[in-house]
């Protein structure tokens, strides 16, 4: 066998070498995290900001949940801006985002303290799940400046999570 | 022949000139050299001997060849000919096959589509202490543990260098801090873009962790409101981060939010939607399938509403007099970022 042969055997090995290693490294499975909320008949895993999901029932097919008609995707949980759960005036408005699995609670009669509370623990019950899961999931707290010009633009979060602000 | 191919390619072809610019940092109106820029010297370096081993190879080709035609019926001259041109061949193959094993290479282990050559490296400004735009003072450690984001703290905040992802007429580095402002958002935390640094601060937006004026954005995940959503109606990084904030405070987010004289009937006031946007307002912008103001309620309506509005005013709409008090504090807070 002549040196070219040599060269051109130990050439197209490396490649082939080459190419395997490359197909390897890209089939080989990778840790994905992916901050995604996934759905099921029964159960929905909700992201959660400390790391691990939050798996709850599936609260999409509960009656108490409405579909938001200009907004598809998003859902009102409970009470409506027009009428609350139990036919009062709403004291907060919880919508929910199908896609991302975050929550918005807009607190809308003062005391806002108590509809906090009110919300927080309308939300506990509904979802089936304990403060600290609660505390992890994507939400946000916030007052309307229609409701409260000086309390509007702050995230309060849940009066029992640890970075809570007092209302 | 020998010394006289080496006097040609040391002191005559073209390629060594380009070794005067190895050294890529330092000189009269370049920056400062950091660590960076030793890679870029080796980088420099192979880039120079792959230009001069190119000239070589053809250089020996062309040897070779004059070689090939002079040998006459001399065989043993021949066959040295044509054995020196496939083995200049064959090792210029090698040497390029090696750049493209490497780049494939790289490319499938960093998995991300936008990689470009392995062999480009851009230097990046690091942060320095000290720098005036780093102005909160709360921290935010949602980021500690991520990559690329802690090292260049000051007073608690995170801070991150942005991808360099081109130089500017002026010389100056393009930054994309698009990756950066997204690791940030997502854990709900305010991201402040300085293009000239090519850094983003990230503060966490929750209350009791911003500064004095308490002012929070749209959730990262509110896809009627959050930074980057707003940035798809058109709006500038800093108009999203404004009105980010002014939705807030006017509607704690939400696109569904009715009317106000709807649920209050004996209030003239039509505000409206994500942005609490007017009727009269609304009937003056608005057009398209978002045309009629029963649409306000709509989020991707309110937005491009908004959108206009901000183009043609400004934020004048919701800094009025007896508009949203807050909205001045958003613009001040989220401003100049």
């Amino acid at each position: 066998m002549s040196k070219l042969s040599y060269i051109l055997i130990t050439f197209i090995l490396g490649l082939l070498l080459a190419i395997g290693i490359t197909l390897y490294i890209k089939n080989k499975p990778t840790l994905v995290i992916e901050n995604k909320v996934t759905y099921t008949d029964s159960s929905v895993i909700l992201p959660s900001t400390t790391g691990s999901p939050v798996e709850v029932i599936n609260f999409l097919k509960d009656p108490a949940v409405i579909a938001d008609a200009q907004n598809p995707g998003l859902y009102f949980v409970g009470n409506t801006f027009l009428k609350g759960s139990d036919n009062s005036v709403p004291a907060y408005v919880v919508t929910y985002e199908e896609k991302n699995g975050y929550f918005n609670i807009a607190l809308l009669v003062k005391p806002l303290a108590r509809a906090r509370l009110d919300a927080e623990k309308y939300l506990e019950n509904f979802l089936n799940i304990d403060e600290n899961s609660l505390c992890s999931l994507s939400y946000t707290v916030s007052v309307p400046g229609y409701v409260d010009e000086a309390a509007s633009g702050i995230d309060y979060r849940f009066s029992f999570c640890p970075d809570n602000v007092p209302l | 022949m020998t010394r006289i191919l080496l006097f040609l390619l040391f002191f005559v072809i073209p390629s060594f000139a380009f070794g005067a610019d190895l050294v890529p940092c330092g000189g009269p109106g370049e920056e400062a050299c950091q660590a960076c820029h030793l890679v870029g010297l080796v980088n420099g370096v192979i880039t120079w001997l792959i230009g001069i081993l190119g000239t070589i190879a053809a250089i020996i080709i062309v040897y070779a060849g004059i070689k090939l035609v002079t040998s006459g019926g001399n065989v043993s001259a021949k066959t040295v000919a044509h054995s020196m041109m496939t083995n200049v061949i064959i090792g210029f193959v090698i040497v390029l096959a090696g750049w493209l094993l490497i780049d494939t290479i790289m490319k499938a282990m960093v998995n991300d589509d936008n990689y470009g050559m392995w062999n480009v490296v851009q230097c990046v400004e690091q942060p320095k202490a000290g720098e005036k735009h780093l102005v909160y003072s709360n921290p935010s450690t949602a980021l500690s543990g991520v990559s690329g984001w802690g090292t260049g703290s000051l007073s608690g905040s995170m801070v991150a260098t942005c991808d360099a992802d081109g130089i500017n007429s002026d010389g100056s580095l393009n930054y994309n801090c698009t990756a950066q402002v997204a690791q940030c958002q997502s854990t709900a935390s305010i991201a402040t873009v300085n293009t000239v640094a090519g850094t983003v601060t990230c503060t966490s937006s929750y209350g009791g962790t911003t500064d004095s004026s308490g002012l929070g954005q749209c959730n990262p995940s509110n896809g009627a409101c959050s930074v980057s959503a707003l940035m798809g109606y058109g709006l500038s990084s800093e108009q999203a981060n404004i009105m980010s904030c002014i939705a807030m405070t006017e509607s704690s987010g939400i696109p569904s939010t009715p009317p106000y004289n709807t649920v209050h009937p004996g209030s003239n006031s039509s505000a409206c939607g994500t942005f609490q946007i007017v009727g009269t307002t609304w009937r003056g912008v608005a057009t398209g399938a978002c045309a009629d103001f029963s649409n306000c309620q709509n989020a991707s309506c309110n937005a491009q509403v908004m959108s206009s509005l901000v183009q043609s005013n400004g934020y004048s709409d919701w800094t009025c007099a007896n508009c949203n008090n807050k909205a001045d504090d958003c613009v001040a807070r989220y401003g100049g970022s």
